[in-house]
């Protein structure tokens, strides 16, 4: 059964049928939530959050990419943890970088538990560290652009529908995110690779 | 620092625009006839390019657990859904019982006052669950009355449709009198008189023994009538909280009534009995219903 056929019966109220669309689209969704907030279980609340609100709006689903409609909703709730943090200081995204006590621990120990070999020890080296540390440091909205169009893939008109904003602010926000982006990288200049760096240099 | 920040916005732009193959064939056109003059221009793309591939080389992360929701996640919606128009339901339900019992005991009084005079054991005997919340010197009244002109009731219960009546409701609600107020003796014991009615010799007995324990118990009986009606719904319906009390209680005390006027008209149930009826079980479940949504949904 494709996904237009599974969506229909969600939107009468199958359960099943649903749960089999979230199967499909969990990962990427929770990945967003990850690199937008920088953090395993925030980002897990957040997913479950948008999936629960996806399933009780399902009506207002019409059609089109359900990706780029799923992706809003994740967006939403990372837009509602970040504001969260800002009412309470205590878990500004400083406090969340792997060096501090509070919350890195679970982290980590998540971490070690579930993916096998390669995945695990990508995630962990210090080069994706420092990639989620740059991209930790860029304002909200440019960061969501950036894990959306970069770290994701998605094309500008997802990622229009994604935030709601028009085509033209994406294309601004993700070139002023990836010129940030590559100024804070350029600190890290030892982890990245070769032909990252080579550039850097010859342009001093 | 690099070739990025030295680029105007909309130079930035269209590097980056152009990296994403995301421009217009014009605009291509006037970017690459730019970038094949210009070698800072040429770096600066290269540098975008190599940003984009080093955000896309971030490790797709396994999650954590799955999001697929549970019936009960996904339940307290439609719990909710359901909810205010049950409310409405139980509502209308329960006034219109009312209403139908109002216009029928209203209406037919003086004749069932009449009839009261013929089979007042009867009477005591069924009136005991009313009695208890609202009027229990009556019981007391009754019970004297009854020693003095028994056998008409014992003559006229066997009809069918009256001793399913007794059964549904006098049973019940003396249970409850038994387990709520154990100091109203007299309200317990007449549960024999209201399902062993054909023999006269029984009602006198817990009739008078209804007017020595109302007697005694004066006090607890003059409780406010609420406080009796909410243990009743208890006793009956567990889910039936504090919410319709009133509910219950108009189930139980209103049934004697119809059941003392039945007597007088052995051919069957009257429609308006089995509308009172129908009506009352149908708030009920109503009601039930709704609190269990409410209880599961809270």
């Amino acid at each position: 059964m494709d996904e237009a056929e599974l969506l229909r019966l969600a939107q009468h109220g199958d359960l099943e049928a649903f749960n089999q669309v979230v199967l499909a689209h969990q990962t990427r969704a929770y990945n967003v939530a990850l690199r937008i907030l920088g953090e395993g279980e925030a980002a897990a609340d957040a997913t479950q959050d948008a999936v629960l609100s996806a399933y009780r709006n399902l009506r207002s689903y019409r059609g089109g990419s359900f990706r780029a409609w799923l992706l809003r909703i994740v967006t939403n709730a990372c837009y509602d943890e970040l504001r969260r943090r800002k009412r309470r200081p205590t878990t500004s995204l400083e406090d969340l970088t792997p060096d501090t006590d509070e919350g890195a621990p679970d982290f980590e120990e998540w971490l070690a538990s579930t993916a096998d070999g390669p995945e695990r020890l990508s995630e962990r080296s210090e080069l994706v560290q420092a990639i989620q540390d740059c991209l930790n440091r860029l304002p909200d909205e440019f960061r969501i652009v950036a894990v959306l169009a970069d770290v994701q893939g998605c094309d500008y008109q997802e990622v229009s529908t994604a935030i709601g904003k028009p085509l033209g602010t994406v294309k601004s926000r993700l070139a002023r995110a990836r010129a940030r982006l590559r100024e804070c990288l350029q600190r890290h200049g030892e982890l990245l690779p070769s032909a990252f760096r080579l550039q850097g240099e010859t342009s001093q | 620092m690099s070739h990025l920040s030295r680029l105007t916005p909309r130079d930035l732009e269209t590097l980056s625009a152009f990296a994403d193959g995301a421009l217009t064939p014009a605009e291509r056109r006037g970017i690459e006839a730019r970038l094949a003059q210009d070698p800072a221009l040429r770096q600066a793309l290269q540098q975008i390019r190599a940003t984009s591939a080093l955000l896309r080389a971030l490790p797709q992360v396994r999650s954590p657990r799955s999001f697929t929701l549970t019936p009960e996640m996904a339940g307290v919606r439609s719990g909710w859904r359901r909810y205010p128009g049950l409310q409405l339901a139980t509502a209308v339900a329960t006034l219109a019982f009312v209403v139908t019992v109002g216009v029928d005991v209203f209406g037919g009084a003086a004749s069932t006052a009449a009839f009261r005079a013929a089979a007042p054991a009867q009477e005591m005997a069924l009136q005991a669950p009313a009695a208890i919340s609202a009027l229990p010197t009556e019981v007391g009244a009754d019970a004297l009355q009854a020693g003095a002109l028994p056998p008409a009731a014992g003559t006229s219960v066997p009809e069918a449709a009256a001793m399913d009546a007794l059964a549904v409701t006098p049973t019940a609600a003396s249970e409850a009198a038994n387990r709520t107020a154990p100091g109203v003796g007299g309200a317990g014991e007449l549960q024999p008189a209201a399902t062993e009615a054909g023999t006269p010799a029984p009602v006198l007995e817990s009739g008078a023994a209804a007017a020595g324990g109302c007697e005694a118990c004066g006090g607890e009986m003059q409780l406010p009538p609420t406080a009796p009606q909410e243990k009743f719904a208890d006793v009956v319906t567990p889910e039936v909280g504090v919410r319709t009390p009133e509910v219950e209680a108009q189930t139980l005390l209103p049934t004697p009534e119809a059941i003392a006027l039945e007597e007088r008209q052995p051919g069957g149930l009257p429609a308006v009995r089995r509308l009172e009826i129908g009506l009352a079980a149908v708030a009920l479940t109503l009601a039930a219903v709704t609190l269990r949504i409410r209880r599961r949904v809270r």
